[in-house]
């Protein structure tokens, strides 16, 4: 077992809780990637944006999809189960990949919010992400027309 | 307190670019775009697939302010029942404004696909030369355009992945269009030219299919003989869909073919067979137990008993299309072999005549009975009764788009003589999911109170010779909470249905009437009333619209929202109200 599969970095939530985890594992996500390849590496990794409960779950996914043991398939079927969270959840672990920059994260959250939102109304996607309508009356009104007039 | 809660309409954009992505319905990406401002113009500015399902509801220009980024744009034109021959040829649908605007605006179109629309040479020219990056072309039932314009395409789009033509009027000018591939063309993934008349350089073919790897998609037209399909077909064992030419040959080719089929295993999707001579089909049974797809409605030469020899080892089909020579007998070896069939069309051999080749009830009663997880039909019949129409309603509830067609429009259940209302409303009673319905036989307006009443889901109703009296309509009208498209002739529906309630109209995406009982003073009437309709009048006896009486009744009317007023490029007998 060569070195570089041993070296561990410590990743600190905005928490202050230390995690451990394998480079190898870790690389994954290229914010992280990039630090180890210029040689920027602090010890530990202080990571503002993720809270200790998300992290733990990025971990979680960022060690199951580094083994080398397991077939595609089986990723997946972790993968179906892994998003099995409240929609909130999934929200934030989104945030997260996006700051860490762990593409094949993004792509299985995104893809799994995108299918939740099938057939949402505007009021339910609001409502679910916390956003504010900022449109008046009138904006709303035409905004509204053009859609289905338009483009559906 | 969570992170994200603190971050009202805070999510970087990037962020949300990528969960659109993956949004793949245009009804979806449309409801995003309605949450905020700041959605708005970040769904704006990455969506790239726009769907217009009436050309003349928005302009090209609208289209590239609000969606500058647009790749693959569909566009629909002329009202479905162009189809059957009631538009005229050159009421509308012109893609050249589009192109323009596009070249214009410095568009970076990918894709185009086009239905009903009218296309000329000039259009093809310029969608060839000035999207570099153009990589689909899907033409459904269009016309105006020759295989001059098909040779531009070929010879300018260096990276043309498709080229598509369905069903599509195209002059021949024989000009070796298919020879303009250059040979740097090695991208074509799927090619069907079936519905050209004209003769192609066979060579050539051979070479540019050779030369295209990824061939997945191959439906050439009635002039590639067997021989050349056979050597085809040894240069593309990676086909996936092929649409055979004329299958007539000798035995020696046939046989060569024979041995060849079992090396062509990804083949799941089958159609063509233009002149075919029954003694070569045997060919094809080795693949028939791979097929999910097979179209035979182009192959009148093929009688009831080779078209079971056929079907009777395509035991994965999902997709069959006929001709009702199959008779209900043939049908009743489908529904013993096609467990997993979904969709069934039936067409018409012989839509004029008397002749032997019919379908009944009894065709479709068994294969409800057999293929249980059937959801779209078509189904052209001799007769119909509503005690089949019940049983059929019984046995397939899942049914999503339902269209029986009468040879006679008006003919009573065969065995009661009774109008066929219980029938069909079993069907949009049992069927909560149904969202297109094409109904025929002798209807009164109580099968209007059905549709009314539960076809909650239903988009599209298509009506010919049908109803009693205005009621009829209002029902639709007053019932039908999510339709879209209604189109209706020959029906006793006149102005007290037609001026209602006006504001239904901009719930939908239009209205066909023709051969009713409308006036031309009613259709003002609307017009006026709703200046975000176009209400138009197709008036082909010629004359003026000044000399015309407000009592006459209108042959065709057509009407249909949109945000951009009156069109500027409809022809004399058009009349915009």
């Amino acid at each position: 077992m060569s070195s570089s599969e041993e070296r561990k970095l410590i990743l600190k939530s905005s928490d202050n809780e230390e995690f451990v985890v394998k480079e190898s594992s870790a690389v994954q996500c290229l914010t992280i990637k990039n630090l180890v390849e210029d040689r920027c590496v602090s010890d530990p990794i202080p990571l503002a944006n993720v809270d200790s409960k998300i992290l733990a779950l990025v971990i979680e996914f960022m060690e199951k999809h580094a083994e080398t043991t397991l077939s595609n398939s089986e990723k997946k079927e972790f993968d179906v189960e892994f998003v099995k969270k409240p929609f909130d959840d999934l929200l934030e672990l989104i945030l997260a990949a996006n700051y860490l920059d762990f593409r094949e994260l993004m792509d299985v959250l995104c893809n799994t919010c995108a299918k939740q939102m099938e057939n949402w109304s505007v009021e339910e996607v609001r409502e679910k992400f916390n956003i504010q309508n900022d449109y008046t009356v009138e904006e709303e009104k035409a905004a509204r027309a053009e859609n289905p007039w338009a483009f559906e | 307190m969570r992170s994200f809660q603190s971050m009202l309409n805070y999510f970087p954009e990037e962020v949300l670019e990528h969960i659109f992505d993956f949004l793949t319905s245009h009804r979806d990406r449309n409801a995003v775009s309605l949450v905020c401002k700041s959605w708005f113009a970040v769904e704006r500015l990455s969506r790239e697939k726009v769907f217009i399902g009436n050309c003349y509801a928005i302009s090209p220009e609208r289209l590239i302010a609000r969606f500058p980024r647009v790749r693959s744009l569909t566009l629909k034109g002329k009202p479905h029942f162009a189809d059957f021959n009631l538009v005229p040829h050159d009421w509308g649908g012109f893609v050249q404004p589009w192109i323009e605007s596009m070249v214009k605006d410095g568009v970076n179109l990918e894709e185009l696909r086009l239905k009903r629309m009218l296309v000329s040479d000039e259009s093809l020219e310029l969608l060839s030369k000035f999207f570099p990056n153009f990589k689909s072309l899907v033409l459904v039932s269009c016309d105006g355009f020759s295989t001059d314009g098909l040779a531009a395409i070929a010879s300018n789009c260096r990276f043309l992945r498709e080229l598509d033509l369905q069903e599509n009027e195209v002059e021949d000018r024989r000009g070796q269009w298919l020879s303009c591939f250059p040979d740097s063309c090695t991208s074509l993934v799927s090619l069907n030219f079936a519905c050209l008349k004209g003769e192609v350089n066979l060579a050539a073919l051979e070479r540019l299919v050779a030369r295209c790897r990824n061939l997945r998609s191959l439906r050439v037209n009635h002039t590639v003989p067997l021989d050349a399909l056979q050597r085809i077909l040894l240069q593309a064992p990676q086909l996936v869909d092929l649409g055979t030419g004329s299958f007539v040959h000798d035995p020696e080719t046939c046989n060569k073919l024979e041995t060849g089929m079992p090396k062509c295993t990804s083949i799941t999707s089958l159609s063509g067979f233009l002149e075919v001579a029954a003694c070569c089909l045997p060919a094809v049974y080795t693949i028939c137990s791979h097929l999910t797809s097979l179209n035979l409605s182009y192959a009148p030469g093929i009688f009831s008993k080779e078209l079971v020899k056929l079907i009777c080892h395509c035991n994965k089909l999902e997709r069959l299309l006929v001709l009702d020579t199959i008779g209900d007998e043939g049908l009743g070896v489908v529904a013993l072999t096609c467990k997993e069939l979904q969709e069934l069309r039936v067409f018409p051999s012989d839509p004029y005549g008397v002749g032997n080749a019919v379908v009944t009830e009894e065709g479709l009663v068994a294969i409800s009975a057999g293929c249980r997880k059937l959801d779209s039909i078509l189904y052209f019949c001799q007769q119909m009764t509503n005690a089949a129409l019940i049983m059929v309603a019984k046995n397939c509830p899942n049914f999503i788009r339902f269209r029986l067609c009468t040879l006679n429009p008006t003919v009573p259940d065969a065995v009661t003589m009774q109008p066929l209302d219980e029938g069909f409303g079993a069907i949009v009673k049992s069927c909560k999911g149904l969202k297109r319905l094409s109904v025929s036989g002798l209807l009164t307006d109580l099968l209007f109170h059905y549709i009314g009443r539960y076809a909650e889901q239903l988009e599209m109703l298509s009506i010919a010779f049908a109803g009693n009296s205005d009621q009829g309509m209002l029902y639709v009208l007053n019932g039908c909470k999510k339709l879209k498209k209604l189109e209706i002739r020959d029906s006793p529906f006149g102005n007290e249905a037609l001026l209602a309630d006006v504001g239904k109209y901009e719930t939908m995406r239009s209205l066909w009437m023709s051969s009713c009982e409308v006036t031309l003073g009613a259709c003002k009437t609307l017009a006026q009333k709703m200046p975000r309709l176009n209400v138009e009048v197709i008036n082909e006896s010629g004359g003026d619209q000044t000399e015309a009486s407000v009592d006459d009744k209108v042959e065709k009317m057509y009407l249909y929202r949109t945000l951009v007023g009156p069109r500027k490029d409809a022809p004399d007998f058009v009349w915009t109200l």
